[in-house]
């Protein structure tokens, strides 16, 4: 109340310096009409109840949920109602509040029961759907304490819809706010639409008409009662002063429930006929399972929290890449952080990934691959050759480790010879230098686990700058011995890299036997290495094993970078093969190396970075000789020196399986990530766009009853253009043609419409009418070529304005409207002479005025005339 | 008409847009597209409906009072806005200038709807405080679309002039000095030159001198009856309005007084007004109500000029045109100036 007898005080004060200054003041201005605060309120609540109604009964429905249709219908109109009223005046505003906040307390607190029960049944519902959709095992079956769901959901929907209709009353009733009445209710219509389901047509018909007449009020204003003008005028006055110190005033009246009414009305119209022309066009478009890259990441998120819930999205440590050090299970979300580990220079040598191995994974417990600690790597058999023996090649990678932890060091496979804190890179490779690497194989670091190394490492050393020599082949396997392996070596890796947690082997061994991967250990464990036939064919047992272990990951099991948090007391490998099925690269290797170890194939978890042929092309050129880099008696032809900024988005995980006689190779067993998805750290507004341009087929159940090989068929960028909005264009073409024809037939309408009735009139005789109606436009050419000022000018003033328009033999245009004055601009009188003037002029008086029988001959000698004017 | 388009709302509009568009490249869903599709083609509705139903609207203004109005008193404008199209529009604004033509004017916008096939009608009071010409000039319509795209603006011209006539002031008991005219040129001032023959016996009137008395027809008729001579030169009252903005209203009040007493003695007099360029005077002859009324009119245009701290100068002019004219009635600062009479008794 202070408010408003200040503001009228001040209003007061306002016009007594106007009569002061300007001798006069306007009043309060008035319609006189201002008694329509309940139809306002009415109209209003309308809007409410269907934007309420709308999303609540959108989504029940949408799912499947039978419900009391009156009973929620009239409590909903009632709330949205009683809602809408609060902005009635300043004491129902205040007072009515309270009275609804109380009530949905109350009958919050006494149907507790039936609401909770309604609200788990949806869930339930929805949670099902959810999980029919993304092909996910678990199924949600929460206690409904009142079973009955009709009543439950009946009463879930009141008390959702009357939480609702207090806020759409705000968004609607105070501020007209489309923005925020469109998230309210288009959010919660998500949980169903996200999953292809779609609401019935009245319910989407009812939201779009709030939609569009809260847009088409919001910009006119005109909906706001008398009473929120704090100076209780029909009209809101505000004072200012423009740039030239004069003052404005400015009156915008508050409402009307006249145009609101009419709005409303039309708003309806255009959503239904809207909705249904343009369903029509949409149900066709069979795009419902088409993705694009940031879908399937949310997809992702959502499969996870669905399954696990939302604090499964949650990470346990630190997620943003790099080494984890064998811990298991506590990244739900990958989410690199793109900053440069390290720098990597060498001459590209394969297509393949080329992998920098940092951290073995010895022992699995608590979740966890458990490197070695330094009481057992003193019990590691020394292993003088540990790789297989050197060829005459040799290649050279300089490594700058900037983030990559310094606790490691990173080489590649093949690697013999490490010297370190080479600030300088790209000098010659001595030829001592190889030498001494071929012959002192203690200092080197192969394929093994060696003494030296472990102690380097337990001591902490870091080496920031390095430069490793290594062997520029692809991983292949040879079916030769390697002579540097030695039983004491193959003794101790059999007893431990065999090992797996007790508890879990059973269901390690149930799921090879459902996956149908089998391996004889005790036969092509124990193969006589000189047998050459026996030793190729035992090799190949083993890498078949594994191979079938990493298909059926690839057809079975998902990669994703969001596969949530492993469930606290869960094991992580268990539950990822039982559970989860999805997942990262630790996930795929940690499980794959126990599966393997399972079948007796001496397995280990590896983590370190993958450099792919893809970063490589990303990489920058060095200058330099490439002969500097390798050792080779082949000439590379266009090789070149390149330095790969390795990110932690690098960062991998892999196993590598023991051959006997042979040593350790690496194996990647993480299927192929279609690189659907995008991290959180991903989402920059241009990946944004590009991956929802990336066309993908949607990974869902559906989707693979169609044929998919269920990794969500990628179809590809498009050719990197617009398509992806391909469905857009045929309903934008059809609506814009039609629109385009309409425009077309109502401009044609307009044009003709005065020759076909004067046709008419014709036919019965009436040739007055006929040259009158000729004449009809002519004073309105004249008004559009700006001629005259007004449009509808006697016959006396054209006849006027001609005449002298001829005698002087051109006329000057008018200035337009609010236009800055430009030169005179002269247009040309018509050929017609003054005589024929008024001719012309007399035909139509007598036309128009005179009783006297108007003949076809007067007819077309006055359209010839009016031919002549214009 | 011209148009005026609103560029935020077009680029806020264009960015909604846009993100309904990568919403749709998102979802692929019917609704958003759907949503899509009539974001956009609300657009050109919006426009060429308005356009379209925008030209026929029908705007007046009048006022319920035809004649003059007291100071103090309240006229009604009545603003009417027919729309006889079936299309609402919710943003129709009238822009006029409201001002009392000696004191200025300040600009005015009434934002209204013309609803569907009905005529909207709006009452502004407006209060008068000071006499003056209240003019209300109307300048234009302006419809803007429903999503503020863009504005048409047509053009409104009508004026409508209201006088508000001073407050009625009681004046004292003056005497009014009179001012010989020879002709237009020339102005002298005094009784003017008697002749000896009289002219007629008359009633005496306030200003009479008092050697002027016929006594014995006086005692006869128990009323003092005057002799009236006949002049070589006519005598007439001339008021000359000096204006001062700051003593505006009692400068008007008193002017007024003065002329309804000098008819209500059934006195014609002369009123001097600056001319339009405002270096010469011009003389009005008031014989009655209404040329006095034309003659404030005159003056509620000549004064419009004045600012504060401004007088009008007029008495200057009026020296140099009738140099040596001391009769005249002179009405400045908030006062009745006349020259000393010098009674003949």
């Amino acid at each position: 109340m202070a408010v408003i007898f200040s503001a009228k005080k001040k209003e007061l004060v306002h016009r007594a310096e106007e009569l002061e200054r300007f001798g006069l003041t306007m009043g309060d201005l008035s319609t006189g009409n201002k008694s329509n605060r309940f139809f306002l309120c009415f109209i209003r609540a309308c809007l409410i109840f269907m934007a309420t109604y709308g999303t609540v009964g959108g989504v029940v429905s949408a799912v499947g949920l039978q419900y009391c249709v009156p009973i929620v219908i009239a409590a909903l109109f009632v709330l949205a109602f009683f809602s809408a009223f609060l902005y009635y005046n300043k004491i129902s505003f205040y007072i009515g509040y309270i009275v609804v906040f109380a009530g949905f307390i109350v009958f919050s607190i006494s149907s507790y029961w039936y609401i909770n029960s309604g609200y788990q049944a949806f869930v339930n519902v929805l949670y099902n759907k959810y999980s029919d959709f993304f092909a996910l095992l678990s199924v949600r079956e929460a206690t409904e304490f009142v079973t009955d769901r009709y009543v439950t959901v009946s009463y879930a929907m009141i008390f959702i819809g009357w939480f609702f209709s207090i806020l759409l009353n705000i968004a609607i009733s105070g501020y007209m706010n489309l923005p925020a009445t469109f998230l309210l209710t288009f959010l919660p219509l998500q949980t169903v639409f996200y999953i292809d389901m779609t609401p019935a047509v009245p319910y989407l018909v009812m939201l779009i008409t709030v939609y569009v007449t809260v847009a088409l009020l919001r910009r006119s204003g005109h909906f706001s009662l008398p009473y929120k003008n704090a100076k209780g005028e029909e009209f809101d006055r505000t004072r200012k002063k423009n740039r030239a110190g004069t003052e404005k005033q400015s009156h915008v009246y508050l409402s009307s429930s006249s145009g609101m009414l009419t709005i409303a009305g039309y708003s309806l119209l255009i959503a239904t006929v809207f909705l249904l022309v343009v369903s029509g066009i949409f149900s066709e478009l069979g795009s419902k399972y088409v993705s694009n890259k940031v879908k399937n990441t949310t997809d992702a998120y959502v499969k996870t929290a669905v399954q696990e819930g939302l604090t499964s999205l949650l990470n346990r440590y630190r997620a943003t890449g790099g080494l984890a050090e064998g811990r298991l299970g506590g990244i739900g979300n990958v989410a690199p952080d793109f900053q440069t580990d390290m720098y990597v220079r060498f001459v590209p040598y394969s297509t393949g990934t080329v992998y920098l191995k940092a951290y073995t994974g010895v022992t699995y417990e608590n979740n966890s691959f458990k490197g070695y600690d330094n009481d057992a790597a003193l019990d590691v058999p020394p292993m003088p050759d540990p790789a297989f023996p050197a060829g005459g090649e040799y290649s050279k990678m300089w490594i700058e480790n900037i983030d990559a932890g310094h606790d490691y060091y990173f080489r590649p496979y093949d690697s013999y010879y490490a010297t370190f804190n080479k600030s300088k890179c790209g000098d010659v490779i001595a030829e001592e230098t190889t030498e001494y690497a071929r012959q002192n194989y203690d200092e080197s670091f192969g394929m093994v686990d060696s003494e030296d190394e472990i102690n380097g490492f337990s001591s902490g050393a870091a080496w920031d700058r390095y430069e490793v020599l290594f062997v520029p082949y692809e991983m292949l396997v040879s079916y030769q011995p390697n002579p540097n392996v030695t039983e004491e070596y193959e003794e101790y890796v059999y007893d431990t890299y065999l090992t797996v947690p007790e508890e879990h082997r059973e269901e390690l061994e149930g799921f090879l036997e459902e996956a149908g991967i089998e391996y004889d250990a005790s036969k092509w464990n124990d193969v006589d290495i000189n047998d050459a036939d026996a030793y190729r064919r035992a090799q190949s047992e083993r890498l078949d094993a594994v191979s079938d272990l990493a298909v059926y990951f690839k057809n079975n099991f998902d990669y994703t970078m969001s596969p949530g948090v492993t469930p606290s007391g869960e094991d992580v490998v268990k539950y990822f093969l039982t559970e989860q099925q999805r997942g990262f690269c630790a996930h795929f290797a940690s499980s794959s190396a126990l599966l393997l170890r399972c079948l007796g194939i001496p397995t280990r978890y590896v983590e370190g970075y993958a450099i792919s042929y893809e970063d490589v092309m990303d990489s920058d050129g060095v200058a330099g000789d490439v002969s500097n880099w390798q050792i080779s008696n082949e000439t590379y032809e266009n090789a070149g020196i390149v330095e790969v900024d390795v990110t932690d988005a690098s960062a991998h995980a892999w196993i590598e399986i023991y051959l006997d006689g042979y040593g350790w190779i690496p194996y990647e067993m993480t299927p192929p990530s279609d690189n659907d998805e995008l991290s959180a750290s991903q989402l920059s507004l241009y990946s944004l766009f590009e991956g929802l341009l990336y066309q993908t087929a949607r990974n869902t159940v559906n989707n693979n009853d169609d044929g998919d090989d269920g990794f969500g068929g990628d179809i590809g960028r498009v050719g990197g253009s617009f398509k992806a909005l391909d469905f857009l264009f045929r309903p934008f073409c059809w609506i814009a043609g039609t629109l385009g024809a309409v425009f077309i037939g109502v401009y044609m309408y307009r044009y003709l419409q005065p020759v076909i009735r004067s046709r008419k009139m014709l036919k019965n005789g009436d040739y007055a009418g006929a040259l009158l109606e000729r004449y009809k436009r002519i004073p309105r050419t004249l008004y559009r070529r700006r001629l005259l000022d007004k449009k509808n000018q006697t016959l006396r003033d054209t006849e006027e304005f001609v005449k002298i328009w001829v005698e002087k033999g051109k006329t000057e245009k008018k200035q337009a409207f609010g236009k800055k004055k430009k030169k005179p601009v002269y247009v040309k009188a018509p050929s017609i002479t003054s005589d024929e003037v008024s001719e012309v002029m007399g035909l139509l008086r007598k036309a128009a005025y005179s009783g006297e029988t108007f003949g076809n001959d007067e007819y077309l000698r006055g359209t010839k005339l009016l031919r002549k004017m214009i | 008409m011209y148009r005026t388009y609103h560029p935020l709302y077009i680029i806020s509009y264009i960015m909604t847009i846009l993100l309904f568009v990568l919403g749709a490249v998102f979802y692929r869903q019917p609704l958003i597209a759907v949503l899509l599709l009539l974001m956009i083609l609300l657009v050109p509705a919006s426009v060429f409906i308005t356009l379209m139903c925008a030209e026929r609207l029908e705007p007046d203004a009048l006022s319920d009072r035809t004649g003059d109005v007291s100071v103090g008193q309240t006229v009604n404008l009545t603003l009417k806005l027919v729309n006889p199209t079936i299309i609402p529009l919710l943003n129709c604004r009238i822009d006029f200038s409201l001002g009392n033509s000696l004191m200025g004017s300040f600009e005015n916008e009434v934002v209204m709807p013309a609803e569907a096939k009905r005529t909207k009608e709006v009452r502004i009071p407006v209060e008068t405080g000071m006499p003056g010409m209240v003019r209300v000039v109307f300048s234009s319509l302006s419809v803007t679309d429903f999503l503020h795209f863009c504005t048409f603006t047509y053009p409104y011209e009508k004026i409508i002039e209201l006088p508000v006539l001073p407050a009625e002031r009681q004046l004292p008991s003056l005497k009014f000095t009179k001012v010989s005219i020879p002709s237009d040129e020339a102005v002298s001032t005094g009784d003017g030159d008697l002749t000896t023959d009289i002219k007629e016996i008359r009633e005496y009137r306030n200003g009479d001198r008092l050697k002027d008395i016929h006594w014995k027809i006086t005692a006869r008729k128990d009323e003092i009856m005057v002799k009236e001579y006949d002049r070589t030169k006519d005598l007439y009252y001339v008021v000359l309005p000096e204006f001062e903005y700051d003593f505006l209203k009692d400068d008007l009040e008193l002017f007024y007084a003065c002329g309804k007493e000098l008819l209500r003695r059934k006195e014609t007099f002369r009123v001097a007004i600056a001319g339009d360029s405002g270096d010469f005077l011009e003389l009005f002859k008031v014989a009655g109500a209404e040329e006095l009324d034309t003659v404030l009119y005159r003056i509620y245009d000549v004064y419009s000029g004045l600012k504060s701290g401004e007088a009008s100068q007029i008495y200057d002019v009026f020296c140099r045109q009738y140099p040596d004219m001391p009769g005249v009635i002179r009405i400045c600062k908030g006062n009745i100036v006349m020259p000393e009479i010098i009674e003949e008794y």
